[in-house]
């Protein structure tokens, strides 16, 4: 049994064989262990007791003699009590053994050390019994034992309330260490994802972001990887100046600037802006700019406790703008190559803002006015030019202000009272979104070509006189001889008289012919268009040229289609006789002419068309020309002066047509012009 | 053809004399001439022409100040005046034609067309 307790750490186990066992041993009635609470109240803790005895187990009992008895039982002492009623013990206590049907007992103390614990305590219920020593001495170490068990016991159980209590504090500090953990791996994440947010912003800024010392190497502790398509250096090289310094790579003529620079900003307290040269792992030179900024932290001052700034580090981006700076310098040298081709043209050039505010004005322009250029910028026109000159520019002003282009002649009086004449012309200035932002002036003297016109003029009307009359004359006299004295005259002074009178002819066509020119060219011919009937043209030039085709021995045919077209009637005439005559001149004898005018589109296209010798493909593109003819001898022997086509050329595009031949060498040819239809005006 | 009398004005004598000769032997009339239009104004009061031929450019009177006059000459008004001219710009026809003419012939002109040219302009058949 003592093997059995010693073996068992689990006290209600312990307790029951105990009582079990000793029960058995003493054949008692019962046995039970119980535990001493405080004075005279206990609980029995554990019972074996036979079936027809009354149950005590759980009980918490109260006892008023065990007070008397606790000294005794402390010091070890067994009580043996045969007979409870001839014991001479105390009624109350007889009172209380009776209510649990008790005639003997036997109590043996349970001690834990100088402790008295419990007792375990054997009752006889039938009748009394004489507790034998050999009994009393079987359950002094059974107490003893149990009373060791029950020490152990409360030892384990404190031991495993410290273990769970110990276990419980593990437990939570294992919770705690856990969401630590995770506290932390939420941080690093964040940290994380915020290093990349920041990594991503800092790739995605186009320059080289960084953080330095500002010290003599402009030590980096940061430098983003656009460093490296700066200056061919990878970032890494330069933190904490492991391979090169930053200073290093800054242009030696800049370095101490940019030093300078920096030191004025961070003395001052403000963001710096510096422009300098970086030279590049291939030796080539990229110019940045330097956007940056001296962090500071606040720190007490040991002396007067005041807030003083101590510089940490310098934060800020480096830009490439070596391309900016190529286009702006391409820009400078753009602006200087216009202001020196526009300041040595002899013309008038501005340009004026749409506010009528000079913004440009070329060297001609200043000296014009006499004003100088560095005054006339940013004044208003009408301020330059004065009332009247501004009157007689205004509806230009306007017209390109309006996004037109304008064109004027004007007459300036210069300060030294000379009037020059201006040829004007106002080209406006339209951005990409089509708003008018100034305009251009372009201004020429045109003085001199207007005197040059004006002496021209006088030498043509002179000219024409001048030249005409002694012509008059010759060919006057010449005819006159040859008309009334041919009889008196021989063959060969009559052949001599006729190249006379057919030379002074064509001096005559000639002379004609230039004056026409030159009048049509010189913009001096106002046509009278009207509306005509083409085949009517067309029959009156073949009437005026009938005598000359017949006297050739030719047919002119001539297409009668009555279409209307918008001419003056005179000069289209002169047009169709000098195709006619050229195709008279130039056909066979017995060969047909042909007139003719359709319609195509908005235009009357006319043709006239012969069966002559035909035009060489490579004179196709010259006949036009003044004094192109197919062949050099067509003027004397043909008559023609070689002004003609050029005379119908101009006539016609002075009436906003087109002119132009077909030919087939040896076949004829035939020449067309168009004129406006007479109803599409 | 009838027997006409032309006064010629030109200060060109070589004009004079062609322009006389073509009609003398054209057309077979009578022919005055003038060299200036002071000379040809006397003349046409005094002899009172069919018609007369009238060169524009002149010195000290031109042919459009000698048609003014003429125009305003109780005597010489009512002959007719055709210009014998180098100008033949239509702008010029136009004012030749308000200034009172009724013709133009252009110089040079062709001798043996100016007897019919002239009879053409004024209605003489």
């Amino acid at each position: 049994m003592i093997l059995k307790i010693r073996q068992s750490l689990n006290i209600d186990e312990i307790l029951k064989t105990a009582v079990t066992e000793v029960k058995q041993s003493l054949q008692a009635d019962r046995v039970l262990v119980f535990k001493l609470e405080s004075q005279g109240m206990g609980t029995v803790v554990q019972e074996a007791v036979n079936d027809r005895q009354t149950a005590t187990w759980g009980f918490d009992l109260f006892d008023p003699c065990l007070v008397n008895c606790v000294e005794q039982y402390r010091q070890g002492r067994i009580s043996a009590i045969a007979d409870i009623d001839r014991a001479g013990i105390e009624p109350c206590h007889i009172e209380f053994l009776k209510q649990f049907g008790v005639k003997a007992n036997l109590v043996v103390p349970i001690l834990q050390q100088d402790t008295l614990w419990g007792l375990l305590i054997a009752h006889q219920c039938d009748c009394p019994r004489q507790w034998t020593e050999g009994e009393m001495e079987f359950l002094r170490p059974v107490a003893a034992q149990i009373g060791i068990a029950v020490a152990q016991s409360q030892l384990l159980r404190e031991l495993e309330q410290q273990v769970e209590a110990r276990t419980a504090e593990l437990l939570a500090a294992n919770r705690q260490l856990q969401q630590e953990i995770e506290e932390r791996h939420q941080a690093e994440r964040s940290l994380r994802e915020s290093e990349e947010r920041f990594r991503t912003l800092v790739d995605n800024i186009p320059g080289a972001v960084y953080r330095c010392l500002f010290d003599r190497y402009l030590t980096a502790l940061f430098l983003s990887d656009a460093i490296e398509d700066i200056a061919g250096y990878a970032p890494a090289d330069f933190i904490h100046n492991q391979v090169r310094t930053f200073i290093s790579i800054i242009h030696a003529d800049d370095v101490e600037r940019v030093m300078k620079e920096i030191r004025d900003a961070v003395v001052e307290r403000r963001p710096y802006q510096i422009v300098y040269r970086v030279v590049g792992s291939d030796r080539r030179i990229r110019w940045v700019v330097d956007d940056g900024q001296g962090i500071f932290s606040a720190r007490n001052s040991n002396q007067t406790g005041d807030q003083i700034a101590e510089l940490l580090y310098l934060d800020g981006a480096i830009f490439d703008i070596t391309e900016q700076r190529q286009a702006q310098q391409a820009v400078q040298t753009s602006a200087a190559q216009l202001r020196l081709i526009t300041d040595n043209l002899p013309a008038l050039i501005a340009y004026v803002d749409n506010q009528q505010r000079y913004q440009f004005v070329n060297q001609t322009y200043e000296a014009w006015h006499g004003i100088p250029q560095s005054d006339i910028i940013g004044m208003p026109v009408y301020d330059l030019l004065g009332e009247d000159l501004y009157q007689q520019t205004r509806p230009a002003i306007e017209q390109a202000l309006s996004g037109e282009r304008a064109r004027i002649e004007i007459k300036v009086t210069l300060k030294g009272q000379q009037v020059r004449d201006i040829n004007g012309t106002y080209v406006p200035n339209i951005d990409a979104e089509g708003t008018v932002c100034g305009f251009f002036f372009l201004g020429n003297d045109v003085s001199q070509q207007k005197e040059i016109e004006r002496l021209k003029d006088e030498f043509v009307s002179v000219v024409s006189h001048e030249l005409r009359t002694p012509l008059t004359s010759i060919y006057g006299s010449l005819k006159l001889l040859k008309t009334t004295t041919e009889s008196t005259f021989s063959e060969d002074d009559l052949g001599i008289l006729n190249i006379a009178v057919s030379s002074s002819k064509r001096l005559i066509r000639l002379v004609n012919d230039i004056l026409d020119l030159e009048r049509i060219e010189s913009g001096k011919v106002t046509l009278t268009k009207q509306a005509c009937n083409a085949a009517e043209m067309l029959s009156q030039a073949a009437d005026a040229m009938t005598t000359q085709a017949q006297a050739q021995g030719l047919k002119i045919t001539t297409q009668r289609e009555s279409v209307t077209v918008w001419a003056d009637p005179d000069h289209i005439h002169q047009t169709l006789t000098n195709l006619l005559s050229n195709a008279i001149r130039f056909s066979s004898e017995g060969a047909m002419i042909w007139l003719g005018a359709e319609e195509r589109d908005r235009e009357i296209v006319f043709s006239v068309k012969d069966q002559g010798r035909g035009i060489p493909a490579d004179k196709l593109d010259t006949i036009f020309n003044r004094f192109q003819q197919v062949d050099a001898s067509d003027s004397r022997e043909k008559e023609g002066t070689g002004l003609g086509l050029s005379i119908c050329q101009n006539i016609i595009h002075l009436h906003g047509g087109q002119i132009w031949v077909k030919s087939v060498l040896g076949q004829g040819c035939t020449f067309y012009f168009t004129l406006p239809k007479g109803d599409s005006i | 053809m009838t027997a006409r009398l032309i006064l010629i004005i030109d200060d060109d004598l070589s004009i004079l004399q062609i322009a006389k000769l073509s009609l003398k032997r054209g057309a077979g009339w009578q022919v005055v001439t003038a060299s200036s239009g002071e000379a040809g104004i006397a003349l046409a009061e005094s002899e009172q022409p069919d018609a007369i031929l009238l060169d524009i450019m002149m010195p000290s009177m031109d042919g459009l100040a000698t048609l003014e006059k003429l125009k305003a000459s109780s005597k010489a008004h009512h002959i007719p005046a055709i210009f014998l001219t180098a100008k033949t710009r239509a702008a010029e026809r136009h004012q030749f034609y308000q200034a009172g003419v009724k013709g133009l012939i252009p110089k040079p002109f062709e001798p043996d067309d100016l007897a019919p040219q002239i009879e053409a302009f004024l209605g003489w058949s």
